[in-house]
């Protein structure tokens, strides 16, 4: 007899792979209260899966989260983000598949759950094929050895991106130059063209979301807030996929609008103590958000990861604009690049204290703890570390945390 | 003429542990009673139970106490408290009424030990707490004193006698336990293995207390501090003489009926 398990994921694959199955999910989906932009951000995610799983009219690109979106949308490219995909796996409770199928073939238990849930999806046959691999060098080592990884199994092109650790012109002459050997070498294997024009319009069409994506941080400082921060869990996904795609603008514009709309009207009646959070929050439903927002008034009023980092892109020199605003990003370089925008940002929303979710596996983050919490020492804003997981739910149960939470909360108040 | 009880506030404390569980009644900044009983396996009953003591021993009834403050992990099951508040804002408490200038807490319990640094008025200025490991807590010393078959009082005694410490691991119960049937069958002496166990402890917490930063005075309290042997090892990890109350386990119950006794703000 099939575990139920089994017969979801035999389900999800048919649903993914078939055009009446992801029809049947947009109707589904269509039949649900939703708020505007979550109804496009999903029709969107829904559009790249029939692109990859089904239809497939353009080549399929596998990245790591750090490589621009916009460079996909100008060259016809349709990519897949393993690490976003997996996000949402683990928000429909898939994560224990790919996590037991990444054991069982060899990934070590004390890799990144993201990584290791992503592998396994893979091999059970749940993420589309890929026609090539790119991953960027900074932040996350492991992204850039799992996808060379499958690229050296499936023996499939794949592009290893440099990124230096530091922001001056000869960085940003080596990134781009680097970003023009990949052009240069998806032209010549995967039948894209590279069209300036396209590429200009793809470009305009990123600074217009980046520039409503600014508005609504400016609106979320508002006091009381007006979105709860548990429902931005999902903006890195939107941050790394979207720009240079029209439904950016759609949807920046759609958030923006509903915003405006919970000015009055907040998401979360009651907010006693205003919280910056850092790093990764759980994909999943987790009773730790719900109890520090519902039980304890705790307002997330902005997070690291939903910050816009970058400045606006420059139309005429697109491969530079977008080495530097890889370039920019929080994570790379100097710790004091992070710790510096979480100083402002604290300041900027009028924060009480901060938390950092250490997720599993995830070193680049936690191993900046130090110096994050003496910095924000020096500001009175207290740190809270969660030792937790994003993907795995049973490595974020609310017991152990909870006398942390409900301390640090009595602390604040 | 009035008696002495009509002219009290008796407020109440009640600090549910894994272990054990204490409640306190407090009349003013007077200790009028306390009790220590087992947890066992149901919180409420053990809150009702410690209470009962309590309240016998002070000759009072329940409906005399003007409000009851629950703390410790079992705290959210105390359902006829009027409020529930961390141990780390209990630990804070309680220390500061009794040592105002202590400036740092050591907590060690049956499941979990924590570092607290106080404020001047008593408040949590930051804390951190064990991962969900039993090392560096007294379930290590429990399952450690099974191995070696002691009981869990002798195992400060016996440290002391030891003249150097085997080397044990801090990273894991489990593993530590592995070690120790190990040494015990090289025939290491079982001071020597008593007093690595309590410095293995010892490495645990002080580590969590680098976190936090350890600013003396430095207070130990938690079931585990009636352990002279991981009271020295603590000392010569935190170099730092450790202030030790006369019962550290009532740390917890007293913060709580002080917050009790003074509202709502912890």
């Amino acid at each position: 007899m099939n575990h139920p398990t089994d017969l979801k994921v035999r389900l999800l694959k048919w649903q993914l792979r078939s055009p009446l199955g992801l029809l049947l999910a947009r109707a589904l989906l269509a039949g649900r209260p939703q708020k505007p932009h979550h109804r496009i951000s999903a029709d969107f995610f829904m559009q790249i899966a029939r692109r990859t799983y089904t239809s497939r009219p353009a080549p399929v690109v596998w990245s790591n989260l750090f490589m621009p979106s916009e460079l996909f949308w100008a060259l016809g490219i349709t990519p897949f983000f393993p690490e976003a995909w997996t996000g949402l796996a683990a928000s429909m409770g898939l994560s224990a598949v790919g996590l037991t199928q990444s054991a069982a073939v060899g990934y070590p238990v004390d890799l990144c759950t993201v990584h290791r849930s992503g592998a396994g999806l893979h091999q059970a046959g749940l993420f589309p094929r890929a026609d090539a691999y790119v991953s960027t060098s900074n932040t996350c080592d492991v992204a850039g050895q799992v996808l060379a990884n499958f690229a050296h199994t499936e023996s499939r092109p794949f592009f290893f991106l440099d990124v230096p650790q530091t922001e001056d012109e000869a960085a940003v002459d080596y990134v781009a130059a680097q970003l023009q050997q990949l052009v240069d070498q998806w032209t010549a294997t995967l039948g894209v063209t590279y069209d300036p024009d396209r590429m200009r319009q793809t470009i305009r069409l990123s600074n217009q979301a980046r520039a409503l994506a600014l508005e609504v941080e400016h609106l979320r400082e508002a006091e009381p807030t007006p979105l709860r921060g548990s429902g931005m869990l999902d903006q890195l996904a939107m941050l790394t996929s979207m720009p240079g795609h029209p439904v950016g603008v759609t949807y920046y514009q759609a958030l923006l609008d509903y915003a405006k709309s919970r000015l009055a009207n907040p998401e979360q009646p009651t907010q006693k103590t205003r919280l910056y959070w850092m790093h990764l929050m759980p994909y999943f439903q987790s009773e730790l958000l719900a109890h520090l927002e519902d039980d304890l008034g705790a307002a997330i009023v902005a997070e690291e990861i939903s910050h816009v980092w970058w400045d606006e892109l420059d139309e005429v020199q697109p491969l530079r604009a977008l080495a530097r605003k890889m370039l920019g990003l929080y994570f790379n370089g100097p710790i004091e690049r992070r710790v510096n925008q979480a100083v402002t940002q604290i300041a900027r929303y009028r924060c009480r204290g901060a938390v950092h979710f250490s997720h599993w596996g995830c070193r680049q983050s936690a191993g900046a703890l130090h110096v994050v919490r003496a910095q924000l020492r020096k500001i009175g804003v207290p740190l809270l570390v969660l030792d937790g997981d994003c993907i795995d739910p049973e490595n974020l149960q609310l017991g152990p945390l909870r006398t942390r939470v409900d301390a640090f909360m009595e602390m604040l108040t | 003429m009035r008696s002495p009880h009509q002219l009290a506030m008796y407020v109440a404390g009640i600090d549910i542990g894994s272990t054990s569980g204490e409640a306190l009644i407090l009349d003013g900044d007077r200790i009028v009673a306390w009790s220590v009983i087992d947890t066992g396996y149901n919180s409420r009953r053990a809150a009702e139970q410690a209470l009962r003591l309590a309240l016998a021993q002070a000759n009072l009834t329940q409906d005399r106490l003007q409000r009851i403050v629950a703390t410790g992990y079992g705290r959210v099951a105390v359902e006829f408290a009027h409020q529930q508040v961390t141990e780390i804002s209990c630990y804070a408490r309680g220390i500061h009424h009794l040592y105002p200038q202590v400036q740092t807490v050591v907590d060690i319990g049956g499941q979990d030990s924590k570092v607290v640094a106080v404020a001047p008025g008593g408040k949590p200025l930051d804390f951190a707490m064990n991962d969900k490991c039993a090392a560096g807590t007294g379930r290590f010393l429990e399952v450690m004193a099974r191995v070696l078959q002691l009981e869990l009082s002798e195992l400060g005694a016996c440290a002391l006698r030891a003249r150097r410490a085997a080397d044990i691991s801090s990273t894991c119960t489990v593993f530590a336990e592995s070690e120790v049937i190990t040494l015990v069958a090289e025939g290491t002496p079982r001071e020597e293995i008593v007093a690595g166990i309590c410095r293995s402890i010892a490495r645990r917490v002080g580590a969590m207390a680098a976190r936090v930063g350890v600013e003396p005075p430095v207070a130990f309290a938690g079931g585990v501090a009636r352990n002279s042997g991981v009271v020295r090892a603590l000392e010569e990890v935190l170099g730092h003489r450790l202030i030790v109350p006369d019962e550290p386990q009532i740390i917890g119950a007293l913060g709580a009926a002080l917050i009790a006794r003074d509202g709502n703000s912890p």
